[in-house]
């Protein structure tokens, strides 16, 4: 057709086509091969629900946790949209630990795939550091004292322990400049990482095949 | 907090996994004969 035509002659479309079609499904591969793809369904469950409610969320301790109530009570299936980031941000770690599990009980880290590997375990602390920073942010108990013991930690450190501490707090003790930089980390930064991290972990699947049998 | 639902999730799929995945291991192993693997 002239469509196709139109994007052939630009984008040689046709050579894509054929590196899609080209790529067959090998024997041994079963069900367990899927907890990656499912780890990335999660991840694109979480940018869709958590960027919905960036539009009712406020980040300052006095607003953070009314922001929340009013999400859950008074917005439009708020509810809804909370709970499915709730629980698929618990589902994207426990899918995350088990494609973990296959990749190693199947030897799928093994030359050629090391850099595969190493990104998986960079987006490994990545989707960590999303569920640590997103627990904090409505502010509640729960919230408040994870967010005080997990940037507490670094303490224990020798000489510099203090200065992450503050690092990570933004002051020497948990407060707004703390929530600001975990809504920021959460909304920002680690997106910005893990997209990256994800584009290079697909890139090399695509370039180096699903790995052998046993 | 204990969440039972979440909790039965995770300590239910953990170990249906790792067995499913020395399962498969296994069929693979016994299969080994076979020129298809």
């Amino acid at each position: 057709s002239r469509v196709y035509d139109w994007f052939e002659e630009r984008l040689e479309i046709q050579a894509i086509a054929d590196d899609v079609s080209s790529k067959y499904v090998p024997p041994h591969v079963n069900i367990f091969y899927c907890l990656g793809g499912i780890t990335f369904t999660c991840f694109i469950i979480q940018v869709a629900t958590g960027f919905a409610m960036t539009f009712y969320y406020r980040p300052t301790v006095t607003e953070a946790f009314l922001s929340v109530k009013y999400i859950m009570n008074e917005v439009n299936f708020g509810w809804l949209i909370r709970s499915i980031h709730r629980w698929s941000a618990s589902m994207m770690v426990l899918m995350m630990i088990l494609h973990v599990c296959r990749v190693y009980l199947t030897g799928g880290f093994k030359k050629p795939r090391e850099l595969t590997w190493v990104t998986g375990i960079i987006l490994a602390i990545l989707t960590v550091s999303f569920g640590v920073t997103g627990y904090s942010l409505p502010w509640d108990q729960v919230g408040y004292w994870a967010v005080k013991i997990v940037t507490g930690v670094p303490e224990a450190i020798p000489l510099i322990g203090n200065f992450i501490v503050e690092l990570l707090r933004g002051s020497v003790s948990v407060g707004q400049s703390t929530l600001t930089r975990f809504y920021s980390l959460h909304t920002f930064v680690l997106p910005l990482l893990t997209a990256t991290f994800m584009l290079g972990h697909f890139l090399m699947i695509r370039k180096q095949g699903i790995s052998g049998p046993l | 907090m204990v969440e039972t639902l979440l909790s039965g999730i995770i300590l239910g799929l953990i170990p249906i996994t790792i067995c499913g995945l020395f399962f498969t291991a296994y069929l693979q192993y016994m299969r080994s004969g076979n020129s298809f693997y």
